[in-house]
C-alpha cells in the first residue's frame, strides 16, 4: 500500500501538466455543476423559505361583513386542520390613482394592528409600522417604477375622496400578498371598512376552502386566494429560466464527463511504459490499478473541492442578483446537500472514469508495457493518411488533417466536447437574442422611443412641491400632437388615451389604451390571433389572459369609471400585462368627450434624449410623466448566460488543450523527424493547429444543429412557464452570418485550446524529440 | 580548398556537463568521415551540431559556407531541407505513412511538385532495391528495408552532406552489410558522409577518415 501511494504521489509530481489539467478540468466542471444546481435551488426555495419564516397564509379569504360577524369568523380559525389563523381584519377598498407616480386604480386596505401575528408576518422594506390613525403602510411592489427616478414612498400622502389624507409611513412585503395596504383598525373603521379578511395556515397546505367556511351563511365568502397564486407570481419569472438552466446543466455534465474521461484515459495511455516498469519491479495488477486511480483521484479531489468553493462563490454572486431581479426573497446560497452531491458525484465520476483505463493498465503484460514505444507502431487510419498525402494541400496541413484519425477514441471524445461546447454557445446566443427580440417587441422601441403621459403625476398626492411652478394649461390631444410634431427631432407621434379600468374576474386593476388610429398595430408583435379590425375588439398580453383566466375569442366586460363595455379579445400581443388595447370609437362610447392623454413618439436617430425631453416639457407643460423605452435585457441574465457559456466553452477548450498535449506527447518523435527533415517550427504549429481546427470545424457543424434544436425546443417551454407565448419571429433569430460565426465558435475552441501546446510542439528540441519513445 | 564542414572550438554544455569540450574538425567535399567512441562521448551531439538540430554553447559550425550560429530556427530548418540528409539508428520513419510517402515527404517540404517528387522517390527506392515495398508501412518492413527507406528519404533532396547516426546499430549483420555497401557506393559517387558509429567494420569499409572521440573531444584521428 505504501509503495502504491508513493508511486502515485511521485507520478502526480512528475506529471505536473497532466495533474494540473485534471485538477482544472474537474474544478471548472464541478463549479459549473454547483452553479447550475445552486440556481435551480434558488428559483423555488427562497419563496418556500420566506413563506415558512413569516408563517404565510395558505388561504386568504375575504368575507362580506353584511353576511357574517367577526365572532363567527374568529371561530373559523379554530376548526380542525387550521394550525394558525389571523383576523378577522376589517377591509375596505380604497379608490385612488397615481399613488406611486404611476397609474393605479383601487386597492384593498386591511385594518391590522400588528405587523407580526400568527400568520403572514409583514416584512418592512422601507419606513416603519403604523403608529396611529392617519398613517398607511403600502405593499412592496417591485414593478413600481417612478417616472422621475426611484420611488421614495415614505412621506408621501394619499388623498381619498371626502376623507383626511393618509401618510405613507412604511412599505411592507406580504409573502401571501394579502393586501395592497394596511392601516390601523381604527383607521379602517374611519374608512368605512365593512368587510373582513381571515388568514389561515393549515397543517395540510391543500386544505380546501370549505373546511373553514362550513357552517357560514351562504354568500359570506366574497373572495379567496390560495398561497399558490402569490407563489406563482413571485417565482414566475424565475421559473422561466429553469428550462434553459436545465439545458446548461445537462450540457455542463455531458461536457464534464467527456473531458474527464478523455483526460484520465489519456493519462493512463501515456503512462503505459511506466506501468511496465512497475510490473517489472513486482507490482501486482491491483497495485498498478490503485496507483493509477490514486494518481488521478488526487488532483480530482483538489479540483472537486476547489470547484465546490468556486461554484458557491459564483452562485452567491449570481443568485443574489437573480433573486433581486426576479423579485424572489434573497437566497441562502447553495445548500450543503447540493455541494455534497456535486462533490461526491464528480469525484465518483472521476474515479469510475479512471477505473476503466486503470484496470486495463493493471492487466497489461509487463513485457508489452515495457516495450511500448520502442517497437514501431502499426500506423493508424492508413487509408486516410494515404489519401491526404496525395492531395495538393501543403504537407503540414495534410499531415495535420490526418492526425485526429490516428487516435479515434480520443478524437471522438474531444469532438463530442467541442460539439457540446458549440451547442452551449449556440443555445446561449439564441436565448439572448430571443430575449432581446422579446424585449424589443415589448418595448416597441421602434414605435415608441419616448412616451409622454400627460396625466398629472400625483393628482391625489399631497406631497406636491410648493415651489414648483404652476402647471401649464392642459392641451387637447390635437394641440399636444401638433406641439410634439413642432419639435424638430420628432419623426412620428401616435396619440392615445389611457384610462384606469376594472373587469369582473380580473384580480388586478388595469388600463384601457385606445389609439386614435386603432386599426394600426403601432409596433405590437402578435403572439396569436389578429389585430383589431373594428369596434368592440381588444388586444391583450399573454400574461393578462393568464391572470384573467381568458383566452382568445372570450369577451371581457370592462368597467371604466361608472360605465361598462364588452370587448371581444381578438389578439394576444407582446406588451404590458396591465393593458387592454382597443380602438378610439369603442372608448369614445364609454367616455364621452375623450381626449388623448398619452403619446408615443419616434425621434430621429442620434437625438439627445435629455434635450428632447426638455423640449417636450417646454411645449406641453411640466406635469408630465415622460419615459424613454428600451430597458434591454436584464444584466443579471446576460451575466448568468455569459458565465455558464464561458464555463462550458472553457471546459471544452481545456478538453482540446488536453488532447493536443497528449497528441503532442504521442507525436514528439514524429515532430522530431519532421524537424530533422527541415520542417520549420511554424510548420509544426500549423500541423498541430490544423488537426484541432479541423476537429473544431466538425464539432461546430455537429454542435450547431444541437444548439439550434435546444433553442427551438426550450425557448417556447421557458416562455410558457413564464406565461408568455412567443411570436414565431422571436425564435427566428439566427441569420446566415450568425450561423457561420457559431460554426466558427468550434474552430475558435479548437484553435484556442491547441494554441499553447502547438507552440510547445513547434519549439520542441529536435535532438531531444528524436530520442523520444 | 575550403572544407564542406568546419567546426571550430565547439563546446556544448548541459549544465555542469560538457558534451563537447572544444572540438575543431574539418570535412572536405566528397570525404567520408566516421566518428567512433564510447557511449556518452559526445558523438551524437557532434552530429546534431552539424545538422543544425542543436546549437553550440560556444565555437562555430560552418557548413557549405553557412555559419549555423547566425541562422534562426526557420532558417536552420530550410538549411536542413536543402543541404542535409539524415539517417538514424532507429530509422525514424513516420509509422502512419507507407514507404513511398515517407520518402516523398522530404521533397514536399521544399515544395517539389508531387509528380516530380514521386518520380525521384521511385528512382531512389529502385536503386536501393525496395521499389516493390513502396506501399508497405514501416511496421511490416524489416530493419534493413526500413533503413534503406531512411537512406532514400535522406537522399531525396540531393543533400550536400549525409549524416548517419549509427546506421547499422539496430540491424542484423546481413542488413548491416547491405547498408554498408550502400553508404560506400554513395561515397564513391561523391556523396560527402559523416557517420557516427560503434561498428568498426562500417568505419573501416566506408570511411576515408576515422576519428576517435572521448569525453567530448577528438582524441585520435586513426586514418
Amino acid at each position: 500500500m505504501r509503495a502504491t501511494w508513493r508511486v502515485a504521489r511521485a507520478a502526480v509530481r512528475r506529471r505536473k501538466l497532466q495533474t494540473l489539467i485534471i485538477g482544472v478540468v474537474v474544478l471548472v466542471s464541478t463549479a459549473t455543476i454547483v452553479l447550475a444546481l445552486g440556481i435551480f435551488a434558488t428559483v423555488d426555495k427562497p419563496y418556500d423559505q420566506a413563506f415558512s419564516r413569516v408563517n404565510g397564509a395558505h388561504l386568504t379569504v375575504s368575507y362580506d361583513g353584511a353576511k357574517v360577524t367577526a365572532d363567527q369568523l374568529a371561530a373559523t380559525g379554530r376548526v380542525p386542520g387550521v394550525t394558525a389563523a389571523a383576523g378577522p381584519f376589517a377591509t375596505a377598498v380604497l379608490d385612488a390613482s397615481h399613488v406611486y407616480g404611476v397609474d393605479a386604480a383601487s386597492f384593498t386596505v386591511v385594518g391590522r394592528a400588528d405587523q407580526n401575528g400568527p400568520v403572514d408576518r409583514l416584512v418592512l422594506t422601507q419606513g416603519r409600522w403604523l403608529a396611529g390613525p392617519g398613517e398607511i403602510v403600502v405593499k412592496f411592489d417591485s414593478h413600481v417604477r417612478c417616472l422621475a427616478g426611484p420611488c421614495q414612498m415614505v412621506g408621501r400622502t394619499i388623498e381619498v375622496k371626502g376623507r383626511a389624507p393618509l401618510t405613507i409611513v412604511g412599505v411592507a412585503r406580504s409573502v401571501t400578498q394579502s393586501a395592497g395596504a394596511w392601516v390601523t383598525p381604527a383607521q379602517a373603521v374611519a374608512l368605512k371598512a365593512h368587510d373582513f379578511q381571515m388568514l389561515y395556515h393549515f397543517a395540510d397546505a391543500s386544505t380546501p376552502l370549505s373546511t373553514v367556511t362550513a357552517g357560514l351563511p351562504q354568500g359570506a365568502v366574497s373572495g379567496s386566494q390560495t398561497y399558490l397564486v402569490p407563489k406563482l407570481e413571485a417565482t414566475d419569472s424565475a421559473k422561466t429560466i429553469i428550462p434553459f438552466l436545465l439545458v446548461f446543466g445537462a450540457l455542463g455534465l455531458i461536457v464534464a464527463v467527456l473531458i474527464i474521461g478523455n483526460v484520465v484515459s489519456g493519462a493512463v495511455v501515456s503512462g503505459v511504459r511506466h506501468i511496465g516498469v512497475l510490473k517489472a519491479l513486482g507490482f501486482t495488477p491491483a497495485q498498478v490499478t490503485g496507483a493509477y486511480v490514486a494518481m488521478v483521484a488526487l488532483p480530482g479531489l483538489v479540483g472537486c473541492a476547489g470547484g465546490v468553493v468556486t461554484g458557491n462563490l459564483l452562485a452567491q454572486m449570481i443568485t443574489g442578483d437573480l433573486g433581486g431581479a426576479l423579485d424572489t426573497p434573497p437566497a441562502d446560497g447553495v445548500s450543503l446537500g447540493v455541494d455534497a452531491l456535486a462533490f461526491a458525484g464528480v469525484l465518483a465520476l472521476v474515479t469510475v472514469t479512471t477505473l476503466v483505463p486503470a484496470l486495463r493498465a493493471g492487466r497489461l503484460s509487463a513485457a508489452e508495457a515495457v516495450s511500448a514505444g520502442a517497437a514501431p507502431r502499426r500506423g493508424r487510419a492508413l487509408r486516410v493518411q494515404r489519401l491526404l498525402a496525395r492531395t495538393s494541400l501543403p504537407r503540414p496541413v495534410s499531415l495535420g488533417l490526418g492526425l485526429p484519425f490516428a487516435r479515434p477514441g480520443r478524437t471522438s471524445l474531444t469532438l463530442a466536447a467541442v460539439a457540446f461546447g458549440v451547442a452551449a454557445v449556440t443555445f446561449a446566443c439564441g436565448l439572448l437574442w430571443t430575449v432581446e427580440a422579446y424585449q424589443r417587441g415589448e418595448d416597441r422601441a421602434d414605435f415608441a422611443m419616448v412616451v409622454v403621459d400627460t396625466q398629472p403625476e400625483e393628482p391625489v398626492g399631497g406631497g406636491a412641491d410648493p415651489n414648483r411652478p404652476a402647471p401649464a394649461p392642459a392641451k387637447t390631444g390635437d394641440q399636444a400632437v401638433a406641439a410634439i410634431r413642432s419639435l424638430p427631432a420628432t419623426v412620428k407621434v401616435a396619440a392615445a388615451v389611457l384610462k384606469p379600468a376594472r373587469a369582473a374576474g380580473v384580480p388586478d386593476a388595469f388600463r384601457v389604451k385606445a389609439y386614435q388610429d386603432g386599426l394600426t398595430r403601432h409596433g405590437y408583435d402578435l403572439a396569436d390571433g389578429r389585430w383589431l379590425r373594428g369596434r368592440g375588439e381588444a388586444a391583450v398580453s399573454g400574461e393578462f389572459l393568464r391572470t384573467a383566466g381568458k383566452k382568445l375569442g372570450d369577451t371581457l366586460v370592462v368597467e371604466v369609471g361608472e360605465r361598462r363595455t364588452s370587448l371581444h379579445i381578438v389578439a394576444e400581443v407582446v406588451g404590458d400585462s396591465d393593458e387592454v388595447i382597443t380602438d378610439w370609437q369603442t372608448m369614445s362610447a364609454v367616455v364621452p368627450g375623450l381626449l388623448s392623454n398619452f403619446f408615443e413618439i419616434v425621434v430621429k436617430p442620434g437625438t439627445n434624449q435629455d434635450a428632447y425631453l426638455h423640449g417636450i416639457q417646454e411645449v406641453l407643460g411640466e406635469r408630465l410623466g415622460i419615459g424613454i423605452r428600451g430597458g434591454g435585457t436584464p444584466p443579471v441574465l446576460v451575466g448568468l448566460i455569459s458565465v455558464l457559456t464561458l464555463g462550458l466553452a472553457a471546459v471544452a477548450g481545456l478538453g482540446v488543450f488536453n488532447t493536443v498535449v497528449l497528441n503532442t506527447r504521442d507525436r514528439t518523435r514524429d515532430f522530431g523527424i519532421l524537424k530533422s527533415l527541415g520542417s520549420t517550427p511554424r510548420q509544426i504549429m500549423v500541423l498541430v493547429l490544423t488537426s484541432m481546427v479541423a476537429l473544431g470545424l466538425v464539432g461546430g457543424l455537429i454542435g450547431l444543429p444541437l444548439g439550434l434544436a435546444a433553442h427551438r425546443l426550450v425557448m417556447p417551454m421557458a416562455a410558457e412557464a413564464g406565461g408568455v407565448r412567443l411570436a414565431d419571429s422571436y425564435l427566428l433569430v439566427f441569420g446566415p452570418v450568425s450561423l457561420a460565426v457559431l460554426v466558427l465558435a468550434g474552430v475558435a475552441i479548437g484553435a484556442l485550446g491547441a494554441l499553447i501546446p502547438a507552440g510547445w510542439a513547434g519549439r520542441l528540441r529536435t535532438a531531444t524529440a528524436l530520442r523520444s519513445e | 580548398m575550403e572544407p564542406l564542414v568546419q567546426l571550430t572550438d565547439v563546446r556544448k554544455e548541459y549544465g555542469e556537463t560538457a558534451a563537447l569540450a572544444g572540438v575543431t574538425l574539418g570535412i572536405r567535399q566528397g570525404e567520408a568521415v566516421a566518428v567512433m567512441g564510447p557511449s556518452g562521448s559526445g558523438k551524437s551531439t557532434l552530429l546534431n551540431m552539424v545538422a543544425g538540430l542543436d546549437r553550440p554553447t560556444s565555437g562555430s559550425v560552418v557548413v557549405q559556407g553557412e555559419d549555423l550560429a547566425k541562422l534562426n530556427e526557420a532558417a536552420l530548418a530550410r538549411f536542413r531541407r536543402r543541404r542535409i540528409g539524415m539517417v538514424f539508428q532507429f530509422f525514424n520513419l513516420l509509422d502512419d505513412l507507407p514507404a513511398l510517402e515517407n520518402v516523398i515527404l522530404a521533397a514536399q517540404l521544399i515544395g517539389t511538385p508531387r509528380k516530380q517528387a514521386q518520380a525521384r522517390a521511385m528512382e531512389l527506392l529502385t536503386e536501393l532495391g525496395i521499389a516493390d515495398r513502396r506501399n508497405a508501412y514501416p511496421a511490416v518492413l524489416s530493419g534493413g528495408e526500413r533503413q534503406r527507406v531512411g537512406v532514400a528519404r535522406a537522399l531525396m533532396n540531393r543533400p550536400a552532406l549525409l549524416l548517419a547516426d549509427d546506421p547499422t546499430g539496430a540491424l542484423d549483420s546481413q542488413s548491416g552489410e547491405q547498408v554498408m555497401d550502400l553508404l560506400q557506393d554513395l561515397n564513391q559517387i561523391g556523396q560527402t558522409l559523416l557517420m557516427v558509429t560503434h561498428d568498426q567494420r562500417l568505419a573501416s569499409r566506408c570511411a576515408d577518415r576515422v576519428i576517435e572521440f572521448a569525453d567530448g573531444r577528438v582524441t585520435e584521428a586513426v586514418r
